[in-house]
């Protein structure tokens, strides 16, 4: 699926397993593995992607070009050659921003209806 | 990366995973499988490092449940098949899978002393696999279907149920080439029937389909089939003609749930219209 005529807001609101893939990849590229680990220690352990969760997202979010596989390949000394790392594209950043400023709005409404625990 | 020699449950584990890939459409195997492989081996080395058999036993539940709903995800879009229209069929499959099982039932008899033709076993025999995939997709449509019915509780008992029926279903088909699947065939029918009873008893208390509320309980009798399997209280003659009742008895309520189902199903379009 080609994203040239889509905006960010567009794809909003994600799903919350392509939300943790983007946030598990905005710090760099990862395996998948990497990005496994990544989204347990966001979620504090709270979400453990399973494989087919992980490459099924993977999947639609390389069709939707929110993220692409890096032509890069680590050390073969470092890593293991077969795994593919993966990258966020321009449009995958600013989909992931755009959804991080609709999340802050919804914070926001949530701790000013004292929703939320130490709301001020 | 761990470079040590992983345990034999890991690679064991590793391998029967591998194989359940099977079940996803060939070209998403191509594409990610070997990469699906070894993600989980990975965790699976990390959960028995850290946690011993425990720690696989629970990151294979997980994976079963994630297997099945991608597999469900990634094959409904081939067959541009939507939710609900999956839940819809969960009447048909269910009452399919009761015709194939009372079929089925036949394979317990013995050929020679109940009937003379050798092909009715082997027929019969055939039918299992499919019986059990039918039952087990059926299941977790009718999970989804009536939430608003028997709750989240009875949902999830419905997709363990079904989840564990088709890889019954799988193992039985595998074991005549591997002979080792029938270990995953028993463990899998016993997580099945302790599903499928739990949802019996709270049909009973919390009913979906009111005008039959012992019928889920029914279908569950797959208890004493396993009895008569392990204890073998009778001779094998006599065992062979209960086990022939016992799998006619769950087909049959199969079907007169897959029947309850689409009654009921087309009593709500009659109403809609």
């Amino acid at each position: 699926m080609s994203n040239t005529t889509l905006r960010p807001q567009d794809m909003l609101p994600l799903t919350p397993a392509v939300f943790h893939i983007l946030l598990a990849l905005a710090d760099g590229e990862k395996h998948g593995y990497g990005i496994m680990q990544e989204v347990t220690r966001l979620t504090d352990g709270a979400i453990q992607m399973g494989p087919g969760t992980l490459y099924g997202t993977i999947k639609r979010m390389i069709d939707t070009r929110l993220i692409e596989e890096s032509d890069e390949r680590p050390d073969p000394a470092m890593d293991d050659e077969r795994r593919r790392y993966y990258r966020l594209t321009s449009f995958g950043e600013k989909v992931a921003e755009a959804e991080a400023a609709r999340m802050a709005v919804l914070l926001r409404a949530a701790r000013s209806k004292r929703l939320m625990g130490g709301a001020t | 990366m761990n470079r040590m020699t992983p345990s034999p449950w890991v690679t064991r584990s590793a391998s029967v995973y591998r194989a359940l890939l099977i079940l996803y459409p060939a070209d998403y195997r191509r594409e990610y499988g070997t990469l699906m492989v070894q993600v989980f081996r990975d965790v699976a080395r990390d959960k028995y490092g850290r946690r011993g058999l425990i720690g696989m036993a629970l990151w294979w539940c997980s994976t079963l449940l994630d297997l099945t709903l991608t597999v469900i995800e990634q094959r409904k879009g081939r067959f541009g098949m939507s939710k609900s229209t999956f839940k819809q069929l969960s009447g048909m499959l269910l009452m399919v899978g009761g015709v194939f099982w009372m079929l089925a039932s036949f394979s317990q008899l013995q050929p020679g002393d109940h009937y003379s033709y050798y092909g009715v076993f082997q027929v019969s025999l055939w039918l299992i696999a499919p019986a059990f995939i039918l039952f087990g997709l059926g299941c977790i449509g009718l999970g989804m279907r009536y939430e608003a019915g028997h709750g989240t509780a009875g949902k999830w008992l419905l997709v363990v149920a079904g989840v564990a029926a088709v890889l019954m279903g799988a193992g039985v088909a595998l074991s005549t080439v591997y002979g080792d699947w029938w270990n995953i065939w028993f463990a899998t029918s016993l997580v099945h029937v302790i599903a499928l009873t739990l949802y019996g008893v709270l049909h009973v208390v919390k009913p979906a389909l009111p005008a039959f509320r012992g019928l889920p309980l029914m279908a569950a009798s797959g208890w004493l089939f396993m009895f008569l399997g392990i204890a073998k209280p009778f001779p094998q003659s006599t065992e062979n003609l209960l086990s022939f009742v016992i799998f006619l008895g769950m087909g049959l309520g199969w079907l007169a749930i897959g029947m309850a189902v689409n009654r009921q199903g087309r009593e709500a379009v009659l109403a809609a219209a």
